[in-house]
């Protein structure tokens, strides 16, 4: 009888287990081109925007649906069909392209609204891009680079992200360092033979 | 071994019945096909795995062309005339229905999976007709020439000629998927919207009753439910690699997918997504609902092939070569 109220005492005792909130793997969205582009009205030309789906470990999502959405009025565009949206699966590599974007003739700066849904998880970004008339297009295409595109590079230069642009789960664009991994060495140890 | 022996009987005294009674048609009628060398319709007799066909439905005329609703109650002929008929089918009668302000010539047919809506299209016009096959009204129309624009037109090149692919009309007819130029769109009340499928060759289906599709290439099985422009596509993993995918459809219960690709015939049960691979005599070359079956080819000088949709027994099976036709 003891025993067994010092056992109770015991579990009593015992730490309470923390309750683990269920894992729930991330996805990024990562914006590969596109961003900052200015579109040229005249010629109906668009640079197609181009986004990565990686998993919270930055593994290329194969299979994720992606879809593009673009405002319905104002500067903006359509896609193959004359829609405001396109849904693209990702490749092996997990990208996607928003192939045959043709902006419309209002001029202006939009943004396209990027959604990416893998395995009941999603995660949303928004590209940025403007429609301009030739000149100012022109210059902006010769250049090959935007204003905003640099600051992008810039920003991801120095977060040595190589150039890309991290949304994650929770939007709003944000680049994210990676975390830093150290290696340290172990212990070894050394015997006679056995 | 009795119950070869039962379907071989049955087979017999379905081809003695046919031959005594020409012209008339009872018993189970399986569904209806259009047979190219008697220039008519014909119904297929019997019960899966001991059937035969049935004396061409009277219309009164040739039939260049025909398409049959995937359930069996109505379809659209082209006569050798040139004029174009919308029928009633019912035990092997037919029954004109009247089909007034329609296009003279489509160049496609297609019926929705429980056939209550039915699209015509020529040079990306379409017309949708719903409420067949006992009210068929003129329900709408739309164009699909603007699918037309390709990353082509939008770099300033050429603009091609729209290749249409496969398409898919829903029960409501509310909604038309088709594919264009290796991109699938989404027309009417849920579009303008495409799915990019990487300019591989795609097709597309629409399940009974509703508005969940079917999205499937030789890479990808991607399921829609209720599609509009944000279904999130849904991935199903075939049983086998699909080399050539020669058609999908839904079951009339819309919870199992067929997909005949590569060397036979996938059934996806849509609840937990998992494949069974159907065993096949024959490389399935179409698959189209055929009332209570679905045609795996179109019907020539040789057997009909058919898949046999029972819950746990689902099965190839075959109709005996047509032969000579009434």
């Amino acid at each position: 009888m003891r025993g067994l109220a010092l056992l109770l005492s015991g579990l009593v005792a015992l730490p309470a287990l923390p309750v683990r909130a269920q894992d729930v793997p991330k996805l990024n969205l990562v914006i590969v081109e596109g961003e900052g582009a200015i579109n040229n009205i005249k010629q109906r030309t668009a640079r197609e925007p181009v986004v990565e789906v990686e998993d919270e470990n930055h593994r290329p999502v194969a299979g994720a649906a992606v879809i593009f959405d673009l405002p319905s009025q104002g500067a903006s565009g359509t896609f193959p069909g004359g829609g405001h949206s396109l849904t693209v699966m990702t490749d092996s590599q997990g990208r996607a392209v928003a192939r045959g974007l043709r902006p419309n003739n209002v001029q202006g700066q939009y943004q396209i609204q990027v959604t990416a849904s893998h395995n009941g998880h999603s995660t949303h970004a928004a590209i940025n891009q403007s429609n301009a008339l030739a000149a100012g297009a022109t210059v902006a295409a010769s250049a090959g680079i935007s204003g905003k595109l640099i600051a992008v590079i810039v920003v991801a230069a120095a977060a040595a992200a190589g150039g890309a642009v991290y949304a994650t789960h929770s939007g709003g664009g944000a680049s994210t360092p990676p975390a830093a991994v150290t290696i340290a060495p172990g212990s070894g140890t050394v015997g006679p033979p056995r | 071994m009795a119950r070869r022996i039962g379907l071989v009987l049955t087979v017999a005294a379905l081809a003695a019945w046919g031959n005594a009674q020409p012209g008339q048609v009872g018993g189970p009628v399986i569904g209806y096909v259009f047979d190219g060398s008697a220039h008519a319709v014909r119904p297929v007799l019997g019960i899966p795995g001991a059937a035969l066909f049935g004396s061409s439905v009277t219309l009164g005329y040739d039939v260049a062309s025909a398409s049959i609703s995937p359930a069996g109650d109505s379809a659209v002929v082209m006569a050798a005339d040139g004029s174009l008929h919308l029928i009633g089918l019912s035990g092997g009668a037919a029954a004109e229905i009247s089909l007034n302000g329609a296009m003279r010539k489509p160049d496609r047919v297609v019926f929705s999976p429980s056939g209550t809506a039915l699209a015509l299209i020529t040079n990306g016009r379409v017309q949708i007709l719903s409420g067949l096959p006992a009210t068929a009204t003129l329900a709408a129309t739309m164009d699909l020439g603007t699918a037309a624009s390709t990353q082509a037109s939008a770099q300033g090149g050429k603009r091609p000629a729209t290749v249409f692919g496969s398409m898919a009309l829903s029960d409501d007819g509310a909604l038309l998927l088709f594919v264009a130029n290796g991109t699938v769109h989404l027309a009417g009340a849920g579009g303008p919207h495409s799915f990019d499928t990487a300019g591989r060759e795609t097709v597309v289906a629409f399940a009974p009753a509703g508005h969940d599709a079917v999205l499937a290439t030789k890479t990808g099985v991607n399921l829609l439910r209720s599609i509009d422009s944000t279904a999130t596509p849904e991935p199903l993993a075939p049983a086998a690699p699909l080399d050539n995918i020669a058609g999908a459809a839904f079951s009339t219960d819309g919870k199992t997918l067929f997909l005949a690709g590569g060397q036979g015939i996938t059934a996806f049960d849509l609840s937990t997504g998992a494949p069974t691979a159907i065993v096949s005599d024959t490389i399935p070359t179409v698959l189209e609902r055929m009332g209570g079956v679905y045609r795996l080819n179109d019907l020539g000088s040789g057997p009909l092939w058919v898949l046999d949709p029972a819950p746990g027994h689902q099965r190839v099976v075959f109709v005996p070569a047509a032969g000579g036709s009434e």
